[in-house]
């Protein structure tokens, strides 16, 4: 099987004017948001911590994480909780948003490269868009969205704010 | 690493662990034959299993050095200064290879040539010294040791008579040790050569038996003449009639004279132990094991993550049970809240002994510091005796592994500041070995460690100095003494004038507060300058609990630690900076601010009143709720290094609080105001 035979599922939703796909080996679960405690004095694009079994998770906006700032903004009404694991971490994080959509079964080739000046974000955070009905929806690159480095850019940012 | 690698990683550890406290027990014991056995049996358990997981160079290593130690066992060489501080590399790069997976950096490679140099060399310098040493030890006893040199040679008719010439070894072994030269010159050419006859001879020295009877005894089935038996001891052995004639027939196997008395010494040796193996092996072979067996009834190794796991599912259990606790109460049905009050308290006793597993003895960190104390005094020729009490204190297994840092890095400012030199402690009236003592005990809810030096001391007057050099107080700003101890925590504080390899590694005592401080614990110093000083180090028993009170401010749930908190009161002079509280004006920290930029201080709200290194503040908050044993839950990860919330807790109503961390607090509170 080539790389381009391979069958995505993907999971697609709604963030404010735009629909965003991951893959849903990342994806725990969708929660209905009943509510995010917020932490005062945390980075701009992290909402706050729910519960999720028995664990603390932290809910963060992609529109502010993407620098989606065209976007209206998003009624935060599910979580969608991720899995994230690679060798140097693990942990569970949630992405607030409108709606859930659907799953899609998409061949890797029909996920197209992202023309970078079309976007105001992050190419990087992109795997690319494929095209649903009349919808497009991009597809994002969640390990990479938080991979150690993004992490670890945090921490500094933090710390140097504090001095 | 996989799995297996891993595995024999963490036995190899806690074997060398062993070996470590064994060596410095005989560091400061003297000999000690079980402890040698068992540096013995470490190695040699090591040597053993090592290439097997393919820890090639680590199986090397052991391989020679297990020759010392086993040298050492049989006393043949002594553990003198050499030798320990030898052993003590052969740990450090053990563990470097351990840690690496057995990967060798150039660095590694030298230190790990070096230690076998060093461990070749003394053992070529015992086999060239050998004899000497050995006749000179063993004179008395190989001197005067009966050794039979008999020429043996039976008869050319000796098949004939039925009689097997070979059965004579055989008894020879049983009754002692000998050493048999075959002697060959009888054998004729193969034209003279009868298939029937016997040509063979041999020189046979033999040792062990009591007297010439027995020898006899031997020999009964052979005539006088073919058995020809002398008696000597080492010193007489050239005045053998025929010891030339026996020398030239035993240069075929290139023996000359000293070779054949080194061969004797050994038979000797061989024959004495073969006396004592029946009745000492077992016994030693059996010491270790029996402890190990004694362990093995009473502990259980587990895996850290299971416990973890367990930790984790009891603390969800008693956050559930917090939430039946209420709906019953809102339900208000006797027999329900009989059962669900039943069911918390099993809850509550579960939750007590799941976190009673994860408690190990502070004696593990004993070894490294032990360790250091007499790395660091040789280094810096130094006396110091290490004294530990309470080792048996038991702390969360978390706190103990991140203890060490602080813990060692105080030790080495002991030993590198406190602890004068010999030289210098005489010239004071102190005795010549300074003393470092490591005290652990329960106290309350706390454990409390403290580290005592009976050194030079601190001088508060020149921490003063320093610190106003530093920029950290100003000129004339007058402190107590307890207030100037304080500063040698403050960032960039060092009292070593010049920086030592030791101590200057970049890292001051602040580290080791924050440290201390991210365990939710605190460290204090109290010092009386000639005498010494002290550190005490406060923690709590277990990470995941926490007495807390439960407030709100500015529509956030605020647990704040119950241990800093000294009293609650409303705050008394409008929109201050400072309040005045039992008489002392102290600082404010506005938690409203803080948590909303926006928000003016609102009116008369409470104020907590809270202790942090003999330091009083206030801390505004809107409404005290009750008390709360918080089950601490981290912040997540894009919050870890959040400047004043350090956890979270489930509520019993299912919503999330937030944890105040007063150390970072106070120190952001600080960093703000600078």
């Amino acid at each position: 099987m080539t790389q381009n035979d391979q069958i995505f599922s993907i999971l697609s939703f709604q963030l404010g004017d735009e629909v965003f796909g991951v893959n849903v080996t990342n994806v725990l679960e969708v929660l209905h948001n009943k509510g995010v405690t917020p932490i005062p004095r945390s980075e701009t694009f992290v909402r706050g911590i729910v519960q999720f079994r028995g664990e603390i998770v932290t809910v963060i906006d992609f529109s502010e994480k993407l620098n989606l700032h065209n976007n209206s903004p998003t009624s935060g009404k599910v979580i969608v909780v991720f899995y994230v694991q690679s060798n140097a971490h693990s942990f569970k994080v949630g992405v607030l948003a409108d709606d859930v959509k659907a799953v899609d079964q998409i061949p890797a080739a029909k996920i197209q490269p992202v023309e970078e000046m079309n976007h105001y974000f992050n190419p990087e955070f992109l795997k690319g868009v494929y095209q649903r009905n009349s919808e497009f929806v991009i597809v994002l690159d969640i390990d990479k969205i938080f991979s150690e480095k993004e992490i670890q850019l945090i921490k500094q940012s933090t710390t140097n704010e504090k001095k | 690493m996989d799995d297996i690698k891993a595995r024999f990683s963490t036995e190899a550890n806690e074997l060398l662990e062993l070996f470590e406290r064994r060596l410095l027990e005989l560091e400061k014991q003297g000999q000690s034959s079980e402890a040698v056995a068992e540096i013995f049996r470490v190695i040699h358990t090591i040597k053993g299993t090592a290439s097997m997981f393919g820890f090639v160079n680590i199986g090397k290593l052991t391989h020679d050095v297990e020759d010392i130690y086993d040298l050492v066992r049989e006393g043949h060489m002594t553990f003198d200064k050499e030798l320990m501080d030898l052993s003590f590399k052969i740990v450090d790069i053990i563990r470097e290879l351990l840690k690496t997976g057995d990967e060798l950096s150039s660095d590694d490679e030298a230190k790990m040539s070096a230690i076998l140099d060093t461990v070749h060399q003394r053992l070529q310098n015992r086999e060239e010294s050998g004899h000497h040493e050995i006749e000179d030890q063993n004179s008395e006893v190989a001197e005067q040791k009966a050794y039979y040199y008999i020429r043996y040679q039976p008869d050319k008719d000796v098949l004939e008579r039925g009689i097997d010439p070979l059965v004579v070894f055989e008894e020879l072994e049983e009754e002692g040790e000998f050493l048999a030269y075959l002697d060959l010159n009888l054998v004729p050419s193969l034209t003279h050569f009868e298939p029937d006859e016997f040509f063979l001879a041999w020189d046979i020295f033999f040792t062990g038996a009591a007297n010439t009877e027995l020898v006899d005894d031997v020999f009964m089935f052979f005539l006088s003449h073919e058995y020809q038996v002398q008696t000597f001891t080492l010193a007489e052995i050239e005045s053998l009639p025929n010891f030339g004639d026996i020398l030239k027939k035993l240069s075929l196997y290139q023996i000359d004279n000293n070779i054949l008395v080194q061969n004797l010494i050994k038979l000797s040796k061989a024959c004495d132990a073969g006396e004592d193996k029946e009745e000492p092996e077992p016994v030693v072979g059996e010491s270790p094991e029996k402890s190990m067996v004694a362990d093995a009834t009473e502990t259980i190794r587990v895996e850290a993550s299971k416990l973890d796991e367990l930790i984790n599912l009891v603390s969800d259990l008693v956050t559930i049970n917090g939430q039946l606790e209420m709906k019953s109460e809102q339900i208000a049905d006797y027999q329900l809240e009989k059962q669900v009050m039943e069911l918390s308290k099993l809850a509550k006793r579960f939750r007590d002994n799941a976190l009673n597993l994860r408690l190990v003895p502070i004696e593990l960190l004993a070894v490294k510091m032990q360790r250091l104390v007499r790395d660091l005094s040789n280094e810096l020729g130094k006396k110091t005796d290490f004294i530990t009490e309470g080792t048996n204190t038991e702390l969360d297994k978390s706190i103990v592994s991140r203890l060490e840092g602080p813990v060692l890095h105080i030790i080495r400012n002991c030993i590198d500041h406190a602890i004068e030199t010999p030289e210098e402690r005489l010239r004071q009236n102190k005795p010549e070995q300074g003393v470092v003592r490591f005290i652990a005990f329960y106290s309350g809810g706390n454990v409390f460690i403290q580290i005592q030096d009976d050194g030079k001391g601190i001088d508060p007057e020149r921490v003063k100095n320093k610190a106003i050099e530093k920029g950290l107080i100003h000129h004339g700003e007058s402190l107590t003494n307890a207030e100037a101890y304080n500063l040698i925590f403050e960032p960039g504080f060092s009292t070593a004038e010049k920086v030592s390899n030791v101590s200057g590694r970049g890292v001051g005592l602040d580290s080791v507060r924050k440290e201390i401080a991210d365990m939710r614990g605190q460290v204090d110093v109290e010092s009386e300058v000639g005498l010494g000083t002290s550190f005490t180090i406060k923690l709590p028993l277990t990470l995941s609990i926490i007495d807390t009170l439960q407030t709100t401010i500015v529509g956030h749930t605020v647990l704040v630690p119950m241990e800093f908190i000294i009293k609650t009161e409303r705050l008394n002079g409008g929109n201050s900076r400072h309040m005045s509280f039992e008489g002392e004006i102290i600082p404010i920290i506005d938690l409203h601010k803080l948590l909303d930029e926006k928000n003016e201080l609102a009116k008369a709200p409470k104020v907590l009143i809270i202790k942090l290194y003999n330091r009083k503040y206030g801390i505004t908050v809107d409404r005290i709720v009750r008390n709360h044993q918080a089950v601490v839950k981290p912040l997540g990860v894009y919050n870890r290094h959040h400047p004043f919330f350090s956890g979270s807790s489930i509520m019993g109503d299912g919503s999330l609080a937030l944890i105040l961390d007063i150390n970072r607090l106070v120190k952001h509170q600080k960093e703000d105001i600078l």
